[in-house]
């Protein structure tokens, strides 16, 4: 590619002795593909955040934009050297560049100078990004070094990663330069890159006292900078001694070779005799990456020695800070494992060689994959063992009690692993897969997890999705044994990704819609309906109940003196019934609409209770007028409350009907039914059809404003069912949910109505309301429901919607009204 | 290249590509066998301690508490509970009031302050006492209709309890408070038939009281017999320990036959997969905490909490752990900490002797017309020297000149910890995490 670009860039720039345009151009060519790969992924994972950040606003899963913006350029810094340095040693084509009459300061300037100008025109892009969106807090300015904001709380001092994005360009540079093997220099950029952190934790280790995060922060800043002083001149050096000449390769005797001499050994070595045809291949597969594969199993067992030692220790302080650093190494390795597939070196070579050899795609697939699955395997089980010994609790370390167990780890291998062998084959560079599988497995292990918990998506999704990027690559083997994979790796490609991204959301979306929703033309009309009835022109009265512990509590000084607090108060909190229903009396004429929570319920309904007993105690007038006052009250509380639009008022209307008609059949003697108050009461028990017409404009009301009160509140609207769904999809659910609560409702208004013993709106309510319950047991149940009304509501609360309709209670003829 | 024969480097090449996955394959393979192991242990332990049929039923708690309770007074104590209830609240300032007052019965020959509203009160209150004298209800007598077995048991509707022990604890009050030694021991009695288990809630505690007020000297020696016979009565420490041990681990019933967490408060979006071996481990370390005998010592608390320290450090390593979802550690502990359950107890077992040495201490005077030098003095009273020791087996703070004495509930003074927990580390700091509170008794 390389040379292609310096030809096309020789042939269309002018082409002038002492110009070295073409060598710019050429160079930014080469880094082209870098830069906007880079910054399309960055625009796609703000442009994703910002469809998940709309989509569900309130889940707050998102990756922030400033980390993505400030990757980016780190990003770049690391590839770059490679990529004009490392790439064109590889190729070859150094030797070619240093033949022209350009001279190695030049060449080495250029290059150098192209891949800064590229940085600063990523940081400006970052930084671009960064305002447009206006990202970052405006309280704690990120231009300061040694922020307050504390050490690992303040990763984003923008003068210490623009600095050190610079110190790893240089770095990346240089060993480019001095290490001809690019994955090689690669893996001595990373503890290179790192020098400036190491430094500082070495010195927060050695120092007598403990540090403050800021010091640390200009510690780190301090080092970087000695760091691009150091580095700069051995790059520069190492770059004019490899444009050079080239030493001489020494002589070696051709005489003089004994038999057993280590040579010929090696000879023997090299061609060892196979009795299979699938040996070799592997024993291939192992020799020709033997140091890309020994440096990656180092990674692993680094990583795996650094996590034995995490859960040991209960503190990360000094060194042991940089110890879960260490652990990312290992999904490094994994990945990288994944690219060694199909771009270790002399990998093409090698597959075309077996291709040449006639050996098929599948065996040639197999041969590329035996080795690194074989080491995933070995680590996999070598972990699993090693948990067997660890102690998974908090007391011991709490790094040990958060180890994510065997299975769940071998899924995330699964993915990455998967998606890096498919960049691998996909990418043409090495150095660019290098960069991009971590990105690209970090966004898929990402997204997966999110479909898990917050879609719902099934494990077997997961696996299927973890397998596609390997079928992509298999399905895709022949053509690139023939390197005629293109465009139709593109087309796989767009399937994969398509795959990934769209399973997930297919399986949402079809769960989302197995909720059905209820028929147009039905929620016309009853949306016709709420508009009417909710336009009545009714009079809302508050209902005074006092006597709560908390009703005068913000008057009183929780240190005052309770004495006289007591001694002041205490009256205050007799319940009067007459006075709590005076405002709707005064108004008896009109549609007044009285509002009566359930704790206020529970007064009412306590202090009833407590009249009835004095009066079943002492029949006498005084009792009897205390009750009598009850029955006088809650007569006129009773229409006023069945009147509410809210599902809670008629809820609570129900049991002030359940509780009155206990009261006129169990406490009213015959010879007191013509008392103005039972006869009050008496006319104010209402009918099957009155409730069911309450009821019904009621649940289409408070369904048309979306089971909220005119303030907002949710009062007691819960559906237990939408905690049992995926939280990502609670959102689109809830309407279709209530949809169905109302459909249910309606369908228990209707049989309360009638009279009739129908389970299944009883059983839809229950799945709805009562999730993942026993049917039998609730209120819905033929157990509870079949016991008086009285003895099982519930009273304090007013959960368990319709638990009350259609039971005996509401058609009970009482015995009091048959009287004369 | 030639597909002859195998040679040893054949086998090797292929052993180094195929051993891993194969072996990675076996450890699978081998978790799975232990999680299906497990899984059928679980059950065979669970019949040990419950009947099949109540292990198979849909919700085993419900089933549980219908078997133990009956119906008959469900309307009648339903009832009386929100009425109880209702007046509770209406005189909230009151017990708030009442709850600070350490000196009610010091001086019953005074009028206090408090003593007309105690009155309005208990006027107010009347018909509902009566009732409850009436229905005499005990713990089996009390059932009300609860939702077992379904989320949002916040919704069930359990009329709360707290009414009926705090009237009771007003009449006694009261009764005490008017020197009426019988209208006072018709509240003890009452309570007692309550049955109320051990708790730390102080509005669920009438011993105190008691202990307090037979420094008074109010009570007759019969009468003082009578109350010893209910300390006596009450709920046997060992049996309470083991029944709430057996309704916490039928409550996880479900949890532990197929790992369905059983819902309390809230839902774990996360979904979880919990090994049986995991649970399997839960179940036999509730098994261990109900082998702890001796409930209501200092010897109890501390093998509770010898046993809690091992479960702490122990490793939960079974194969089948490698298969849960998502980590090794799934932290659910349903129920109260066992070592908070075993300090409670003995706290009520120091009051149950402490009321019985009190009594003792009163009798003895009733009997020998002055108080007892000593606390062995009291073995002229029926009482052993084992029933005058506190928890740690120290006899109680006890001074005399036989005119006046005090009797402490612990063997020395030790900091008020109502403010903080205490430590188990010291003397003082036992006796003050256990106990809480440092009360003497000043009999005149």
């Amino acid at each position: 590619m390389s040379t292609e670009a310096t030809l096309t860039a020789l042939t269309t720039t002018r082409h002038e002795a002492s110009s070295t345009a073409w060598f710019w151009w050429k160079e930014t060519r080469q880094l082209a593909p870098l830069v906007a790969l880079l910054a399309i992924v960055s625009l796609l994972i703000v442009v994703i955040n910002a469809v998940l950040g709309a989509a569900m606003g309130w889940l707050r899963l998102q990756l922030p934009h400033e980390v993505t913006m400030l990757v980016f350029p780190g990003l770049f810094a690391t590839g770059a050297g490679p990529l004009l340095v490392g790439q064109e040693r590889s190729q070859r084509t150094i030797d070619w560049l240093a033949l022209l009459p350009v001279s190695s300061k030049r060449i080495a300037s250029t290059k150098l100078l192209v891949g800064m100008i590229g940085l600063a025109v990523m940081w400006v892009f970052a930084l671009l990004v960064i305002l447009v969106f206006e990202l970052g807090q405006r309280d704690t300015s990120h231009w300061t070094i040694g922020g307050q904001t504390g050490y690992s709380g303040n990763p984003f001092s923008y003068p210490v990663w623009i600095s050190h994005s610079l110190f790893v360009l240089l770095a990346g540079f240089y060993v480019a330069w001095r290490i001809k093997n690019q994955f090689y220099s690669l893996i001595a950029l990373i503890p290179l890159a790192f020098s400036p952190l190491i430094a500082t934790s070495l010195v927060s280790e050695f120092a007598n006292r403990p540090m403050a995060a800021g010091q640390l922060d200009w510690i780190n800043l301090g080092f970087t900078l000695l760091g691009i002083v150091i580095v700069t001149p051995i790059t520069y050096r190492a770059a004019i001694r490899t444009l050079g000449a080239a030493e001489a390769p020494s002589v070696k005797p051709l005489l003089d070779v004994s038999p057993h001499s280590p040579a010929r050994e090696t000879n023997d070595a090299i061609a060892p005799t196979f009795g299979t045809q699938t040996a070799p291949i592997i024993w291939q597969s192992i020799h020709s990456a033997k140091g890309m594969l020994a440096i990656l199993i180092g990674m692993l067992l680094i990583s795996f020695l650094a996590a034995v030692q995490l859960a040991a220790v209960d503190r990360y302080r000094g060194i042991i800070g940089l110890l879960p650093w260490l652990l990312l190494l290992a999904p490094l390795a994994v990945c990288w494992l994944g690219i060694s597939v199909f771009k270790h070196d002399g990998a093409s070579e090698r597959v075309r060689f077996l291709a040449d050899l006639g050996v098929s795609p599948g065996k040639t697939y197999f041969a590329l994959h035996v080795v690194p699955i074989a080491i995933l395997c070995c680590s996999l089980l070598v972990y699993g063992l090693w948990n067997l010994t660890v102690i998974h609790r908090d007391s011991v370390s709490s790094f040990a009690a958060g180890l994510p167990t065997l299975v769940t780890i071998s899924m995330f291998v699964v993915w990455i692993y998967s998606i890096s062998q498919w960049v691998s084959q996909f990418v043409r560079t090495l150095i660019l897969s290098v960069i991009l599988a971590p990105i690209l497995a970090l966004i898929t292990a990402g997204w997966l997890v999110f479909a898990y918990v917050s879609l719902g998506f099934p494990i077997y999704g997961l696996i299927l999705c973890g397998l596609a990027p390997m079928v992509a690559t298999f399905v895709m083997m022949r053509r690139y044994m023939d390197t005629g994979d293109r465009p139709l790796t593109f087309v796989v490609g767009g399937g994969v990704a398509g795959l990934i991204v769209l399973l997930p959301i297919g399986f949402a979306t079809a769960h989302v819609l197995s909720v059905p929703t209820m028929d147009p033309t039905l929620r016309a009309e009853l949306l016709g309906e709420a508009q009417r009835d909710s336009g009545r022109n009714a009079r809302y009265v508050v209902v005074p109940v006092t006597g709560f512990a908390d009703d005068f509590a913000f008057r009183h000084d929780p240190l005052g003196d309770k004495m006289k607090d007591l001694q002041d108060h205490l009256g205050q909190y007799k319940l009067d019934p007459q006075k709590s229903v005076a405002s709707l009396k005064s108004n008896a004429g009109a549609d007044v609409v009285a509002h009566i929570g359930p704790w206020e319920y529970t007064r009412w309904h306590g202090n009833m209770m407590r009249a009835r007993i004095q009066w079943r105690q002492q029949q006498d007038d005084p009792a009897w007028s205390e009750m009598a006052q009850w029955l006088d009250a809650s007569a006129t509380l009773l229409p006023a409350v069945r009147r509410s639009t809210l599902l809670s008022g008629q809820e609570i209307a129900d049991r002030l009907e359940v509780l009155m008609i206990d009261t006129l059949q169990t406490d009213v003697p015959a010879e007191r039914a013509d008392e103005p108050a039972v006869q009050a009461a008496t006319q104010a028990i209402g009918t099957p059809a009155g409730r069911a017409a309450a009821r019904r404009r009621a649940v289409v009301v408070t369904w048309q404003h979306n089971f909220q009160d005119d303030r907002g509140r949710y009062l007691n609207h819960h559906l237990t069912v939408l905690e049992h769904q995926p939280p990502g999809l609670v959102g689109w659910m809830q309407p279709r949910f209530y949809d169905s609560l109302v459909t249910a409702m309606l369908e228990g208004i209707d049989a309360a109505a009638n009279r009739s013993d129908d389970i299944g709106w009883r059983w839809e309510l229950h799945q709805l309301h009562q999730t993942g319950g026993e049917f039998q047991t609730s209120r819905y149940g033929d157990n509870l429901r079949s016991l008086p009304a009285i003895e099982t509501m519930t009273v304090d609360r007013v959960n368990g919607y319709g638990q009350l309709w259609g039971r005996d209670w509401e058609y009970v003829e009482l015995k009091i009204r048959t009287q004369p | 290249m030639s597909a002859s024969r195998k040679t040893f480097r054949d086998r090797t090449m292929i052993a180094v590509a195929m051993t891993p996955p194969i072996a990675l394959l076996l450890f699978c393979v081998s978790a799975a066998a232990t999680w299906k192991a497990e899984s059928a242990k679980i059950r065979p332990m669970l019949e040990q301690s419950f009947p099949p049929e109540l292990i198979d039923s849909p919700v085993a708690q419900a089933a549980d508490y219908a078997d133990r309770t009956s119906r008959e007074h469900t309307h009648s104590s339903r009832e009386l509970a929100s009425a109880v209830n209702a007046i509770n609240e209406q005189y909230h300032l009151l017990f708030e009031v009442l709850d600070e007052q350490d000196d009610l019965f010091e001086n019953l020959d005074e009028e206090h302050p408090l003593d007309t509203y105690l009155d309005d009160y208990l006027a107010e209150a009347a018909p509902l006492l009566e009732i409850i004298k009436q229905l005499n209800l005990n713990e089996a007598s009390i059932w009300y209709a609860n939702e077992f077995g379904n989320p949002n048991s916040y919704s069930s509707g359990l009329i709360n309890f707290r009414g009926l022990p705090e009237l009771l604890r007003m009449e006694f009050r009261g009764a005490v408070r008017d020197q009426q030694t019988d209208r006072a021991m018709e509240a003890f009695r009452l309570f007692q038939g309550l049955g109320i288990g051990p708790t730390d809630q102080v509005s669920l505690r009438l011993l105190p009281l008691v202990t307090q007020s037979i420094a008074t000297g109010i009570w007759s020696e019969s009468e003082l017999d009578e109350i010893v016979q209910l300390v006596k009565a009450s709920p046997d420490l060992n049996q309470a320990w083991q029944s709430s041990i057996r309704s916490t681990t039928l409550a996880q019933a479900p949890w532990l036959l197929r790992g369905e967490v059983v819902e309390t408060w809230r839902r774990d979006p996360t979904p979880k997969t919990f090994a049986p071996s995991l649970r399997l481990q839960w179940l036999q370390r509730q098994q261990a905490f109900s082998r702890v005998g001796g409930i209501g010592t200092f010897d109890a608390i501390k093998r509770v909490m010898k046993l809690q320290e091992t479960f702490r450090r122990e490793s939960g390593s079974g194969l089948d752990l490698a298969l849960q979802i998502p980590t090794y550690k799934q932290s659910y502990s349903p129920g109260q900490s066992k070592d908070y359950l075993a300090t409670v107890y003995t706290r009520v077992a120091n009051e149950r002797r402490h009321a019985r040495t009190a009594a003792a201490v009163a009798k003895y005077k009733l009997k020998f017309g002055q108080y007892p030098v000593t606390l062995d003095d009291l073995i002229k009273v029926n009482l052993p020297a084992s029933a005058a020791l506190d928890p740690l087996g120290v006899p109680f703070h006890f001074e005399s000149d036989g005119e006046t004495c005090e009797l402490g509930n612990a063997a020395i003074w030790f900091t008020d910890s109502r403010g903080y927990s205490g430590s188990f580390e010291t003397r003082e700091g036992t006796l003050s995490a256990i106990l809480k509170q440092f009360v003497v008794l000043q009999f005149r």
